[in-house]
Formats: C-alpha cells, sequence, structure tokens
C-alpha cells in the first residue's frame, strides 16, 4: 500500500516535473494558450449547454468571461494587461470588428427573401406589427426600467430587445419539424423583416460620428434647424443604403455571376475571392462613409442569389463560424471589464424587461395575428417561438456601447436581457407544446369559427356520415378527388387553419370541398363539427403527432367503429398511432418508397441516357397539371 | 383593403428607415477593416489574374503585402499584433491539418517506399544544400562575424538554410495531387506520406529552433532540451494515444450530430491541445499535429477537414501578406544582392529534385513515371521554410542577406515548379524514352492492396430513410454494393457495424458540399438518388454540377412539395421522387377499396398488414430504426 503511495507521488513528481521543464519549441505566441484554453472550455461546455438544448453561443460567452475574470478583470483594465499580453486590446478589436463582417456577411448571404415571398401578406401584416409593436414597447421600457433619457439610447435599446434571433428561431423549427407550417413560414419570414430593420438601423448606427452630436432628445427637439439636418442626413443616408442595394445588385448579375463560375474550377482561388469580396466591400463601404457592417450584410445578399451560393457557404461558412466564436469570446471578455455593480444594482430593470420578451412579446401576435385572422394556436407557436432577442441585437448594443450611445449600465442591462432570453426561450421551445395547452385560453379570442349550426343551416352542410379531412395536403387533395369522381360526387369537409387554403376553396364553387376555418388540432372543433358522426376522418395535419394521438383517444371514446386515419412519414410515429387506435396509418414514405422501387426496377437497366426519362417527363406534365388546378395554393401544398 | 394594409405597412417601414436615430462611432478605435478588406479584395483580384497564368494564389498575397505594405504603408495601418494573432492560429492550424493527413496504415503499407524516398528525399537534398550552403553562399563563422552575428551559430545557420531549401510545400503539392487526381495514384500516395515525414522534420526543426532563441531566459543545454522535446513528444503520443481509444470516438460521435458541433468540438479540440501544450512548456505546433493525426482515422475526417481548411487559410492568406510587408521593408539593393544566388539555388532545387527521385524510384523500385511525377511534384521550398527563415532571422541565426536568399528561393522555385505542374504529362512524354529502363520491376501492385469501395460505376444514396432502404435492397438482390452518405454518426456507426453483412458502404459526409460530389466521384457513378428530406437547394445545385460534368448520369431527387418538384424539373433533374405524390397515387387504391366497406371493417386488414410489417422492420433495423 505504502509503495504504491509511494510510486505514486513519485511518478506525479516526476511527469510535474517533466511538464514544467521549459523545452519550447517554435510556433504558437502568446495568443494561443488562452484562445485555446477558452476553445476548449467552450467545447465542453457546448455538450452541457446541447444537452441543456440551449444555444451554443452561451458557451463562448462564459469562456470568454470566466478568462477574462481570471486575468483579473474588472479590478485590473485591458489597457493594464497590455502590458503583459502584448496587443491584447488591438487584438480584441480586431476580432469583434472581422467576427461582426464575417457574421453579417453569411446572415446577407443565408437571407432568403423566398422566405417572405411564400406567405407575403400574412408576413408583412404580422412582422411590421410586430416590430412596431416591440419597438413601441421597449421604447417605454427603456425610459421606465433603464432610465434612458436621450432618443437614440431608447430606439437602439428597444431595437435589441425587439428583434427576434435568426440562429434559435431556426434550431426550434427544426427540433419540432415545422419549418414548412404555416408557423414555421410566419416565423421565418418575421425574422427576415427583423433582422433587415436590425441591419437598416445598424448601418444609421455607425454610419456617421457627425451626427452623434446631434442624436440627443434635446437637439433633437429644441432647434428645427437641427431636426431638419438631421432629417436632410438621414434621407441621405437612405438614398445611400439603397444605392449600395442597387449597385451590388447589378454587380450580382453583371459581373458576380460569370466571375463566380470561373472561380469554381479552384476551390482556393474561390476562397480568397469570396473572402476578398466580402471584406472588400466592407472596406469600400467603410472608406465612403456607409456602414461596414452593412456592406457586408449586402455583399452577402448579393451572392446568395447566384446559383452557386452553395460552394461559397462552404468556402466562408467554417471562417463565420469562427468569427462568430471570436465575437462572443470577446463579448464575454467585454462584460468582464464591466463593474459587477452595473448588473447587481440593474436587477430591478433586468427582470421586468426579461419578463416583457420572453413572456409579453408572444402576445403581441395576438394583435397582429387578430389583425391577419390567424388561429390562436398558429398565433402562440408562432410567439413563443420568437420570444427572445437577437445576435444581432448583441452586435447592435456593443457597437452602441463602443459609440457611447449605451453607457456601461444600459450595455449591462441589454446584455443580460439578451442572453437571459436565449436560455428562457430555448427551454420554452422545448415544451412549446404543453405550454399551448396550459395557456390557449389566452389564445382563445382568436378562433372565431364558425358554428356547426351556421354550417348546416347557411352552408347547407350535412354533419352525419360525413368525410372529414383534417388539414389539406396531397393525400387530402386525392381523397377529395376521389369523391368528386364518383357518379354521385360526395361532399367532403375540409378543416384547415390555413387561411390561404381556405379562402382558395371558398373562392372555388365547383368543388366538392366544404372548408371549415378552425384549428383542427383542437378537441372542441371535433367536437363542433361532429367528428363522432362521420362516415371516416382522415387526418393530414401530418407533423403534430400528439394531436393524432389525442383525436384516436377521442374516437376511441365517442364512436369506437367509425375509422380514423392518419398521415405521418415515420416508421416510428406509425407504430405509435396504430397503438393508440388509428385504423390505417398513411405512412407516406413507406408507400412511396414501395411504389418508387416498381419505377426504379422498371427504369434502371434501361441505357443511362434514356432511364427514367419518360417517367420524369410524365411527372412533370402530371405536376403541371396539378399547379393549374390548384392555383396560389399550389406552392403551400 | 388589401392595398389599404399594404400601404400601411410600406409606410411603417419608410417611417423605420427614416428614423431619426442616429449614434456615432461604430465601433471605436481604428478600423481594422478599411485596410485589411482593401488587401484582400486587392489580392482576390491579383489571384484571379495569376489564374490565368496558372499560378498559385500566394504570389498575389506577397505582392499585394509588398505593395500595401511599402507604398501605402499598411504595415503601419495594420496592428501587427493582430496579424500575429491570426498568422499564429492559421500555423496552429496547418500542423493540426498536417496532422491529419497521417495515414497510418497506408504509411505502414508502403513503409518501404516511404522509408527510401522519404528519407532519401530529406537526406540527398539536405546534403547538397549543405554544401551549396558553404560552398557557393559562403555560410561560415567568419561569415558570421562579417554580418555581426555569433560565430557560434554558423553550424545552426548552415542547418537551418539547408533545411529550407530541403522541405517541399504541403500546400502546393498536395494542391496539385488533388487538383490533377494523382492523389489516389502510387505516386500521389508515396508524395503524400513523403509531406507528412517532411512536416515531421518541418515541427521538429521548429521546435528546436525555439530552443535557440537569444532571448530565452534560462533553459539546459540544446542537447539537452532536443532530448526533452523528444521525451515530451513521446509522453504526448501516449496520452494522445489513451484519449484516442477511450475518449475520440465517442466525443466525437456526440459533435458530429450537427455540422456546428463538428467545428466547435474540432476546434476546441485542436486548439485546446495546443494550448494544454503550452501550459505544460511545450509546443502548440506539436500538439495541434498531434491531435491532428488523433483525429485522422475517425470517420468524420473529410468533414473536419472542410471545417478547418478556411480558417487555415486565413492565416496562411496574412501569414504570406505579413510576409510581403517584410520583404517591403528591405531596401531594392538588398533584394538586388540576394537575386543572383537565390535564382540559381531555386533553378537548382527545381532541377535537382528531379533527377534525385528518379535514382530514389531506381532504388525503391518504382517505375519510372511515378518516380518522375514525384520528383517533378515536389521540387519546390516550402512555406515552413519561410517561417524558418522569419524565426531564424528573428533569432540571429540568418542575417538580412541569407533571409532574402532563402525567401527568393521559396518564392523562386515555387514559380517554377507551379509552371512545371501545368506541363508533367509533356515533361514525362519528352524524357520516356530514356527513362524505360526503370519499367517493368515495380512492386508496388503486392504492397497497394485493394481499394474497399471502387468509386467508378457506383450507386450514391443520400441519406438514409424508407426510399434509401427500398433502393439498397434493390441491389442487395442483385448482390450489389452501393454508397450511402449521411450525416447523422448513428447510421454511419450502424452501417460500420454491420461491415460484411450490408451491402451498404455508408460514408459520414455533408451533401451539400460541393467538394463531396468530387471526391466521391459523381460524375462517374452509375446512378446518383438524393433521398435527403429538406435538402433542395443541394439537390438543385447537384442538378446543375452533373449537368455540365456528367449530362448522362442519371440525377433522382426526393421531395414532398409539389413546387420543389416543378424546380428540380426545371434544374435538369432526370425523375423527381415526389413522396407526398406518390404515396397519394398508392393511397388512393388502398381507398377506393376499403371506403365501401362497413365502418367497422374500413382499413381493418390494411391498417393490421402495415402495422406487422413496420414491426417486423423495427427488429430488422434494431436501433437504427429511430433514426430512418
Amino acid at each position: 500500500m505504502s509503495k504504491s503511495i509511494f510510486f505514486r507521488f513519485s511518478a506525479a513528481l516526476a511527469v510535474g516535473l517533466f511538464v514544467a521543464l521549459p523545452a519550447y519549441a517554435g510556433g504558437g505566441g502568446w495568443f494561443i494558450k488562452p484562445l485555446g484554453l477558452m476553445l476548449g472550455g467552450a467545447m465542453l461546455l457546448t455538450i452541457l449547454l446541447t444537452k441543456l438544448k440551449q444555444t451554443n453561443i452561451l458557451a463562448f460567452v462564459i469562456m470568454g468571461y470566466i478568462m477574462a475574470s481570471v486575468a483579473g478583470l474588472p479590478e485590473t483594465t485591458i489597457e493594464q494587461l497590455n502590458d503583459h499580453y502584448s496587443g491584447i486590446r488591438a487584438i480584441l478589436d480586431g476580432f469583434q470588428q472581422i467576427g461582426i463582417v464575417l457574421i453579417l456577411f453569411m446572415a446577407g448571404l443565408q437571407f432568403n427573401l423566398i422566405d417572405i415571398t411564400k406567405r407575403i401578406n400574412l408576413i408583412l401584416v404580422n412582422g411590421v406589427g410586430y416590430m412596431g409593436l416591440g419597438l413601441l414597447l421597449f421604447f417605454w421600457a427603456a425610459i421606465t426600467f433603464a432610465g434612458t433619457t436621450g432618443f437614440s439610447e431608447s430606439i437602439y435599446f428597444a431595437l435589441c430587445l425587439a428583434v427576434p434571433s435568426s440562429i434559435m428561431v431556426a434550431a426550434a423549427l427544426k427540433n419540432s419539424e415545422t419549418e414548412e407550417t404555416l408557423q414555421g413560414q410566419i416565423s421565418t419570414g418575421i425574422t427576415v423583416i427583423s433582422t433587415l430593420a436590425a441591419i437598416v438601423l445598424l448601418a444609421k448606427l455607425s454610419a456617421t460620428g457627425a451626427v452623434g452630436k446631434i442624436s440627443d432628445t434635446t437637439a433633437l427637439f429644441s432647434s428645427a434647424e437641427t431636426f431638419k439636418s438631421t432629417m436632410v442626413f438621414n434621407l441621405w443616408l437612405t438614398e445611400e443604403l439603397i444605392l449600395l442595394v442597387v449597385v451590388l445588385m447589378i454587380l450580382s448579375k453583371v459581373v458576380l455571376d460569370p466571375v463566380v463560375r470561373y472561380l469554381l474550377r479552384s476551390s482556393e482561388l474561390l476562397f480568397v475571392s469570396a473572402l476578398g469580396y466580402c471584406m472588400g466591400i466592407a472596406a469600400i463601404c467603410g472608406y465612403i462613409g456607409i456602414s461596414p457592417e452593412a456592406g457586408a450584410f449586402f455583399a452577402g445578399i448579393s451572392v446568395g442569389n447566384l446559383p452557386y451560393r452553395l460552394d461559397i457557404e462552404d468556402k466562408v461558412g467554417p471562417l463565420k463560424s469562427f468569427g462568430g466564436a471570436l465575437f462572443f469570446l470577446t463579448l464575454g471578455v467585454e462584460i468582464a471589464t464591466i463593474q459587477v455593480t452595473n448588473f447587481s444594482s440593474n436587477i430591478g430593470a433586468i427582470v421586468p424587461i426579461l419578463i416583457l420578451v420572453v413572456l409579453i412579446k408572444p402576445l403581441f401576435l395576438i394583435i397582429t395575428g387578430f389583425a391577419s385572422d390567424l388561429k390562436g394556436r398558429t398565433a402562440f407557436l408562432i410567439g413563443t417561438t420568437l420570444n427572445q432577442s437577437s445576435e444581432i441585437s448583441i452586435i447592435v448594443a456593443l457597437l452602441a456601447w463602443k459609440s457611447q450611445v449605451f453607457s456601461d449600465s444600459l450595455f449591462a442591462i441589454v446584455i443580460a436581457v439578451i442572453l437571459l432570453s436565449f436560455f428562457f426561450s430555448a427551454i420554452g421551445h422545448v415544451i412549446q407544446p404543453g405550454l399551448y395547452n396550459s395557456f390557449k385560453w389566452i389564445v382563445g379570442i382568436l378562433n372565431r369559427n364558425i358554428s356547426a349550426q351556421d354550417l348546416e343551416t347557411k352552408r347547407h352542410v350535412i354533419l352525419k356520415d360525413h368525410v372529414v379531412l383534417l388539414g389539406f395536403n396531397e393525400i387530402a387533395q386525392e381523397i377529395g378527388e376521389f369523391y368528386e369522381d364518383q357518379l354521385t360526387p360526395e361532399r367532403v369537409l375540409l378543416i384547415d387553419s390555413d387561411p390561404e387554403i381556405i379562402k382558395h376553396f371558398e373562392e372555388r364553387k365547383d368543388s366538392n370541398v366544404d372548408p371549415v376555418y378552425a384549428d383542427p388540432t383542437d378537441p372542441a372543433v371535433w367536437k363542433e363539427y361532429k367528428l363522432c358522426e362521420a362516415k371516416v376522418v382522415v387526418s393530414c395535419t401530418g407533423s403534430d403527432l400528439d394531436a393524432d394521438l389525442a383525436l384516436a383517444a377521442y374516437i376511441k371514446q365517442a364512436a369506437p367503429s367509425l375509422p380514423v386515419l392518419a398521415v405521418t412519414t415515420a416508421h416510428e410515429d406509425s407504430l405509435k398511432l396504430y397503438e393508440s387506435g388509428i385504423r390505417y396509418v398513411v405512412q407516406t414514405d413507406h408507400l412511396a418508397s414501395k411504389t418508387f422501387r416498381g419505377v426504379f426496377a422498371e427504369e434502371i437497366d434501361k441505357p443511362a441516357t434514356e432511364s427514367f426519362q419518360e417517367k420524369g417527363s410524365n411527372h412533370w406534365k402530371d405536376t403541371r397539371a396539378i399547379r393549374d388546378g390548384l392555383g396560389e395554393i399550389f406552392k403551400l401544398v | 383593403m388589401k392595398l389599404n394594409l399594404r400601404n400601411g405597412v410600406f409606410t411603417l417601414i419608410l417611417s423605420l428607415l427614416s428614423l431619426p436615430a442616429y449614434a456615432g462611432g461604430g465601433g471605436g478605435g481604428s478600423s481594422l477593416i478599411e485596410p485589411l478588406g482593401a488587401m484582400l479584395l486587392a489580392a482576390a483580384v491579383v489571384a484571379i489574374i495569376l489564374s490565368y497564368a496558372k499560378q498559385a494564389s500566394l504570389f498575389a498575397f506577397i505582392i499585394i503585402g509588398v505593395i500595401f505594405g511599402g507604398v501605402f504603408n499598411f504595415r503601419e495601418i495594420i496592428n501587427g499584433d493582430v496579424m500575429t494573432a491570426f498568422v499564429d492560429i492559421g500555423i496552429t492550424l496547418l500542423l493540426f491539418m498536417a496532422g491529419m493527413e497521417v495515414d497510418i496504415p497506408g504509411l505502414i503499407k508502403r513503409w518501404k517506399l516511404l522509408l527510401i524516398n522519404g528519407f532519401g528525399q530529406i537526406i540527398g537534398l539536405f546534403v547538397i544544400s549543405i554544401g551549396l550552403g558553404a560552398a557557393y553562399v559562403g555560410i561560415d563563422a567568419s561569415y558570421m562575424e562579417a554580418v555581426g552575428l555569433p560565430a557560434a551559430n554558423s553550424t545552426a545557420a548552415l542547418i537551418y538554410f539547408a533545411l529550407c531549401l530541403t522541405l517541399s510545400s504541403t500546400i502546393l503539392v498536395i494542391g496539385t495531387l488533388k487538383s490533377t487526381g494523382q492523389i489516389a495514384q502510387e505516386h500521389g500516395q508515396v508524395a503524400l506520406g513523403l509531406m507528412v515525414l517532411q512536416d515531421i522534420v518541418a515541427v521538429v526543426a521548429l521546435a528546436i529552433l525555439g530552443s535557440l532563441n537569444p532571448d530565452k531566459v534560462g533553459g539546459a543545454s540544446l542537447g539537452v532540451e532536443v532530448g526533452l522535446i523528444f521525451a515530451k513528444m513521446f509522453g504526448l503520443a501516449i496520452v494522445l494515444y489513451f484519449v484516442t481509444k477511450h475518449l475520440l470516438n465517442p466525443l466525437f460521435k456526440f459533435f458530429a450530430q450537427s455540422e456546428e458541433l463538428l467545428f466547435i468540438g474540432t476546434l476546441g479540440y485542436g486548439m485546446g491541445v495546443a494550448a494544454l501544450c503550452e501550459v505544460i512548456h511545450f509546443s502548440s505546433g506539436i500538439g495541434a499535429f498531434f491531435a491532428g493525426a488523433t483525429l485522422a482515422a475517425l470517420p468524420y475526417r473529410h468533414e473536419i477537414e472542410d471545417k478547418v481548411e478556411p480558417l487555415k487559410a486565413f492565416g496562411v492568406i496574412l501569414f504570406f501578406m505579413g510576409l510581403g510587408f517584410d520583404i517591403s521593408e528591405f531596401k531594392l539593393e538588398q533584394m538586388l544582392g540576394g537575386l543572383t544566388e537565390g535564382f540559381i539555388l531555386a533553378v537548382l532545387v527545381v532541377i535537382l529534385t528531379i533527377p534525385l527521385m528518379l535514382i530514389l524510384g531506381f532504388l525503391s523500385r518504382l517505375n519510372a513515371k511515378p518516380a518522375f511525377l514525384m520528383g517533378a511534384i515536389i521540387n519546390q521550398s516550402s512555406e515552413f521554410s519561410l517561417m524558418l527563415a522569419v524565426l531564424c532571422l528573428q533569432y540571429k541565426i540568418f542575417d538580412p542577406h541569407i533571409f532574402i536568399v532563402v525567401t527568393l528561393v521559396v518564392l523562386i522555385s515555387f514559380f517554377f515548379s507551379a509552371l512545371g505542374h501545368q506541363f508533367l504529362d509533356q515533361l514525362y512524354g519528352a524524357l520516356a524514352k530514356v527513362l524505360s529502363f526503370m519499367d517493368g520491376r515495380s512492386t508496388a501492385a503486392a504492397e497497394s492492396g485493394e481499394e474497399e469501395f471502387a468509386m467508378e460505376g457506383h450507386v450514391v444514396i443520400m441519406e438514409y430513410n424508407e426510399l434509401a432502404i427500398e433502393i439498397a435492397d434493390f441491389y442487395a438482390e442483385r448482390g450489389q454494393n452501393v454508397l450511402l452518405l449521411d450525416l447523422d454518426p448513428r447510421i454511419i456507426d450502424y452501417f460500420e457495424k454491420q461491415h460484411g453483412h450490408s451491402n451498404i458502404h455508408a460514408h459520414y459526409s455533408n451533401m451539400a458540399d460541393p467538394d463531396v460530389w468530387e471526391d466521391l466521384a459523381f460524375d462517374k457513378a452509375k446512378i446518383v438518388i438524393s433521398c435527403m428530406d429538406g435538402g433542395q437547394e443541394a439537390e438543385l445545385a447537384i442538378t446543375r454540377w452533373l449537368k455540365i460534368t456528367a449530362p448522362d448520369v442519371p440525377f433522382l431527387a426526393a421531395t414532398s412539395s409539389h413546387e420543389e418538384t416543378l424546380e428540380l424539373y426545371a434544374a435538369g433533374a432526370r425523375y423527381v421522387i415526389q413522396t407526398e405524390y406518390l404515396a397519394a397515387k398508392a393511397f388512393r387504391n388502398i381507398f377506393e377499396a376499403e371506403e365501401t366497406k362497413p365502418p367497422k371493417e374500413a382499413f381493418r386488414e390494411v391498417g393490421e398488414s402495415h402495422l406487422s410489417e413496420t414491426q417486423k422492420l423495427q427488429v430488422g433495423l434494431g436501433e437504427a430504426f429511430a433514426n430512418a
């Protein structure tokens, strides 16, 4: 035993002495040690945060803060640290600047206007309403809770809190597999609009130092001359931005397309050129007085429109991730430079503002949802997906702080609220379905459904032995057509919460589909429209397994002999649905793969130039015919 | 009403645009973006121009560094600490990636070829360069005294001078091997192994150089320090061996769940090991190299390389621009003073490497062509040579003259070698008859073994799901293998365990990455089938790529949307597997048959049949059932 301890001690001593011997080698300046430790620590923290379904941004901020605290901040200033760590201030600034430009370039590259066009009306009404209400509320909150006095600090404070995070929204929709649903499309669209608004205001923030002098409240309203010059400058700045966008779009069409096509032959050349373009446009914008950040963003959009977007993204993407990592690490360091009292003494402001962001922001969707006639569930899910601040807000806040628009105290409040909103919002995303079940009464006001009585008397729909389709997709379409093709066409009741699909069928007078605008996953709706008296019920809601399970339980109790069918794509869901009592599960991928196998066996042995040619051509014609039949809702199915 | 709503919305947007919300600054402090962005943009333009002359991009970075550093004085504007920080990161990642090139089974398989060609090239060229350094450049004790450096450093100067001429460029060699498709060939693999050997030599040389730093306080003698370096290297290798054996696989399987996690994991691991080496007073460079080597065997290696490459490239770009800054500091007469020696030495490096490799090829029983190609590809000095030269200048081992000579040798040999890479076949054609005596004695076929999966006429399936199962099953009945690409580590793991029992060869790859299409030879496939869910953009890009590179290869893409179907057909997809469409057609038949039955019986039998089929599938697929 003692021998073992002796050996262990000797071994530990030998290893300790060995590793402590200064046998140095080349490569790796002093900076590699803290940076590597921070990145290594962030890697470990990421494992934990991923398990907790949290965003990885927090890992970098925390590691930056820890490293800076270990180095002695905030008691020691960064300038004092500069004596020991050569150029630390410049390195932090350099990393932040490069990080911001790369983040915004990639944001531009991934900026997809198609996200808006699919649901343009709904997105515009809800998006602009959401941002407008957000700016108003947080402007008020800035004055009331954070004690802001100037217009600029209040509006940028409001902007930071009003914009939702594109990273978190995308992750939430991906996890719940609802990217292509109505709420998914509207959530993404609102994020796109908000990001654009944030970039425009960011451009204004960093555009010039001259106007900063006339930006406070007193200057703004005390002199008509000042106000006039502000407006003139503002108009000029807006024109500059519009001009930048126009120039870049022309560049994209005329120059970039052939150049990038040439560059595709060498990945090295493509990388160098993409990087040169991103940083170069940012630099040119900086030289001519437009914000480099906005320049990078719009440069990203200009190459994002090209068909070679993936190639560019593949080359620049990792650099953006690295830029992001560096940016958030340095953010942690910057936070550590602020005295802790700026956080502790502002708890009274942080908590209520955090409540506004996480709990009150979702309620905006009740107002905008009411205006745009959304159903309660859709509005609730959108609201609880967007209830956080954005990573762009962090950039805005940091620049505002460095531009002295924000004081230390205000910056501390904003950053604390943003980071905490990431945390609480992510938790909310995990339990979103449960939250809806508990709080759906809040959005009940939006569920203004037609009553069964009105349906029967005014629209002459018979709610007995009726065919019910819950949700509209290809399967629902096929069933509708089946009943339409009968010698005596039979009517089909379609319940859907997508206003555009309902509108389409309301306008089609020749259709055998009776549309009802209601939430197909709502048990009250099942009861109202007498599903238990139906001939057959087919749930085509697809991604909502819980709703299908609840439907199966309801029918099992109310009408056990009624055949209920449900659509899904997954094997595992099929088993759960059968267990719950669903009579037949339309597992689309299963049916498709069985059908496709026949097509494949028929075609694969043909010569390469002929195989699948005819089948493809026929399918293309079929799809075109469906497009002509469905009109505007074709893109939604 | 609609018009009013839109008008209202646009009025709101315009109001937002005209809000008088201003601030000053924009980051505060001196901006790095403007000068750096201007340099990068200019470098991109010059690189494109140089590409027409078939020259490497690094000339563009050096030229821009010289012009902007010298003429526009950017070396004073751009903070040197920031440049150094990025260069340090770049060098660490360069070594990390060099480590990832270590294919230990491959090295073992070709050990004889590597031993003779690798060590032969290093020793042979090193000896020649020592001779040139002593006899032609005149590096000795008196030279050192004459230029004001310690005479005791003359041996070190001569050794490092020779080493600078000996090492070949990893960037250029691997770039050429990849771009010409020679990397998979016999000589390509040997050249790759040779580069790894050179990398190790360079890393050790960098390590030893650190101990020669005159600013270093204290420390043992050189012999002890070199011994310690090797001892610590050995210790690090042992620690990392156990890390690899017990920790790395599950750790990276976790990270491989998503691209973002994989990036964070890779960077954290590579830079973390490098930093820990610094903590224990050891070279972060060697740490990064070893960390890279431990990842080389993981199935996620290609994706990891893909993630790290741009970061390394950014550091390398800044390194070369920094080099341009350094060059711009030299006076013209200094440059001209080294030009003749630099030119002659560069030409000698370019020319002498080829006969040296032919002799070594003859000794190792290589055929003439691979031996010639190897010599003609590695005949330049290395970017490591530049790093060594910079450090030697800082540590007073080189004077500015030797530094300029080495720099010029690297630049000129890069130029001639890169030029020669464009005409490899023609050059060999001219010498083929003379070298024919070397042919017919190769034993490489016996050593090379068999490739696991032939990347020609193969069936490519992207993403594992019901469709992929059906297609793979179709080929299993015919006794043919298929290549499956997926980004789910659980799927990859499942099929690796099934090795020999399944016709599916699973490969962890990002299907949206254009390099993957090229590396896995989509253009030579029998058929490419994408079963991706939500991969519309990648599918469109593959369609366009195949349309240009291999229009006869049938490309089938899966989607669930009508709109995406039309987009895919418009882009040129041969057939679109629109799952909802196919399912709806198949379901209609079922519906027709069941709808007329009494409610109690309708859909009961088909439902039970589907349930039992799904349960069987669950048993068959085991853990993969939930992931399919």
